[in-house]
């Protein structure tokens, strides 16, 4: 009998012989890939002008230990397809005062580079809810007092200029 | 050294919205020949922990940190070559979703042949007559014909079976099923639990049960293991497990099975839903959903101990019974309130007060040895326990 890969119908890539290829699966080879058109082509600082970062929460002041519902929102104002550069697979992050995702401890995502993609006019939208917690360390959390916090959201990239955005917010006794 | 060794396992997804934990320092081991059960919630990372053991996750996931040992040797590590020889020769695995796994164009014998042919287990006529005395050990009738069939031809427990078959062909050391019985009629599942009972006896093949359905559980393994929001959060021989939970969540999940002859109008069901893993809550991530959660439930992540030291359960050693709640660290105040009863169908009732002091009452022995026993679990609480309200088997 005839095997299917013997019919050469199935390639297979040569570093995991055992995995199909993806490569040409995704798309057809006929098809623009619109993404990667545009970022060889647009230059890098308009792709950073073309995304606008807002941060909202649901209300200004809140109660002690009353959750904090942000809304994190990314648009790509231009009528083409934008591919961002992050330093990590995690392609954006939040803080609240400087303290990644609420915490102290660092969590284990790997440091290599990644891409941010959005259509044409797109906007992405996320929500996070902050349960008025900093985390000290693996196990434990802690409740955090009265007084002003700076909740901001960007894309992962050191040089993040224009692609972050900041709101504060007053926790009441 | 027991067969499998999974340490501090930890896997993570890369979507948009964020980063995906879906296993967070899982932590188990199986003897050989033992049947070994992951049981949760849709979502409690059963699969992915199941996938990660022969390194099938696939991109954005990754396996980011923990180690997986086969005999002592260390899977993560393995090369392209050693990692073809383990799957399929040490480990194998059977999907969920029988009719998604088999190639519709081949003939069921063909593919069970050609998983022998790739790994050198046998070929020609030799592997054509393994093959068929393999679709007979999974009970399938008329294993010749099946042999020709094509998996259209097959019914779903047939399938199923098939799928079984071509997993043991290669005589494997672990077989991995996910969700063997979901999609099937309980006759057909009772059948094919009674098959895998006598396969893991005959062979000696180690059994790792992915499943949500305790009834499984009950019926044909040793130790289980709990799952919730990527974590285990109880670990026990089974029996243990049914008569004496200690997370509040195994007691839901007991709770939860529904009962013939149960006169109540709503199935009792955990209150809430799992977790988004992008975002788990703080402290103990069931929390939110634990009729008897106290405000340092809120602030600090229970460990796994082991409920007769209340230890944590070290790096290595296999803990008799370890749960994951503040119950038995001593942080709790108010205790896990909820009882076992065990009826027995001679009508004989006993009460437990469990995740206190880990007894089983006395009126276990008798309904075991009968087979037939119905036990509840019934919390105090006033709030939210109907909802947490019996558990039966």
């Amino acid at each position: 009998m005839r095997r299917i890969y013997e019919s050469r119908a199935l390639e297979r890539s040569a570093d995991e012989p055992f995995v199909p290829s993806t490569n040409g699966d995704e798309r057809s080879p006929r098809t623009i890939d619109w993404d990667a058109f545009s970022h060889a082509f647009v230059p890098s600082a308009l792709r950073n002008r073309a995304i606008s970062v807002s941060v909202t929460t649901d209300r200004d002041v809140y109660a002690l230990e009353e959750p904090v519902r942000l809304t994190v929102e990314f648009h790509n104002r231009l009528p083409f397809p934008i591919r961002l550069r992050t330093d990590s697979p995690n392609v954006w992050t939040w803080s609240v005062d400087g303290f990644a995702a609420a915490s102290c401890v660092s969590r284990g995502v790997p440091d290599r580079p990644s891409t941010f993609s959005f259509a044409r006019n797109e906007r992405k939208r996320f929500r996070r809810t902050w349960s008025q917690r900093l985390r000290i360390s693996e196990t434990e959390w802690e409740g955090v007092g009265p007084g002003h916090y700076t909740v901001s959201a960007g894309v992962s990239r050191e040089d993040a200029r224009g692609l972050t955005d900041r709101t504060t917010i007053e926790i009441r006794e | 050294m027991a067969l499998l060794e999974v340490d501090d396992l930890t896997v993570q997804f890369y979507t948009e919205d964020g980063v995906v934990r879906a296993v967070d320092g899982f932590s188990y081991e199986i003897e050989r020949g033992e049947t070994f059960a992951i049981v949760g919630e849709s979502g409690a990372g059963k699969s992915v922990a199941s996938l990660s053991l022969l390194r099938l996750i696939e991109r954005p996931g990754e396996i980011v940190d923990g180690e997986i040992r086969f005999r002592g040797r260390d899977v993560l590590g393995f090369s392209q070559d050693e990692l073809r020889q383990f799957r399929g020769n040490d480990a194998a695995i059977a999907f969920q979703n029988p009719e998604a796994m088999l190639d519709p164009v081949y003939t069921v014998g063909e593919q069970i042949v050609e998983t022998m042919r790739a790994h050198d287990i046998a070929t020609g006529e030799a592997a054509r007559d393994r093959a068929i005395s393999l679709l007979e050990r999974v009970d399938i009738a008329d294993p010749e014909s099946a042999y020709t069939d094509y998996p259209h031809e097959l019914s779903g427990g047939m399938a199923q079976r098939a799928v079984i078959a071509t997993a043991l062909s290669c005589d494997p050391d672990l077989l991995i099923l996910d969700e063997p019985t979901t999609g099937l009629d309980v006759t057909i599942q009772a059948q094919l639990l009674e098959t895998l009972t006598d396969l893991a006896e005959t062979f000696d093949t180690a059994i790792q049960l992915v499943t949500h359905d305790l009834g499984v559980v009950a019926d044909c393994c040793d130790r289980a293991l709990v799952m919730y929001a990527g974590r285990a959060v109880e670990r026990a021989p089974v029996e243990e497990l049914f008569y004496d939970p200690s997370h509040p969540y195994t007691a839901g999940l007991l709770a939860s099975i529904p009962r013939i002859g149960d006169g109540r109008d709503r199935l009792p069901a955990v209150p809430g839903s799992p977790p988004d893993l992008v975002q788990v809550p703080t402290g103990c991530r069931f929390h939110p959903r634990c009729p008897y959660a106290e405000d340092v439930c809120a602030t600090r992540d229970p460990k796994l101990v082991e409920l007769e030291t209340g230890n944590p359960v070290p790096d290595g050693r296999r803990p008799d019974h370890a749960s994951a709640c503040h119950e038995h660290t001593g942080n709790l105040e108010g205790g896990l309130d909820y009882e076992v009863r065990i009826v027995d169908d001679r009508g004989n009732d006993s009460t437990d007060s469990s995740g206190q002091d880990g007894a089983v009452s006395d009126g276990l022995d008798g309904a075991e040895s009968d087979g037939q026993t119905d036990d509840e679990t019934a919390p105090d609480d006033p709030e939210t326990g109907g909802d947490h309200g019996e558990r039966s088997r």
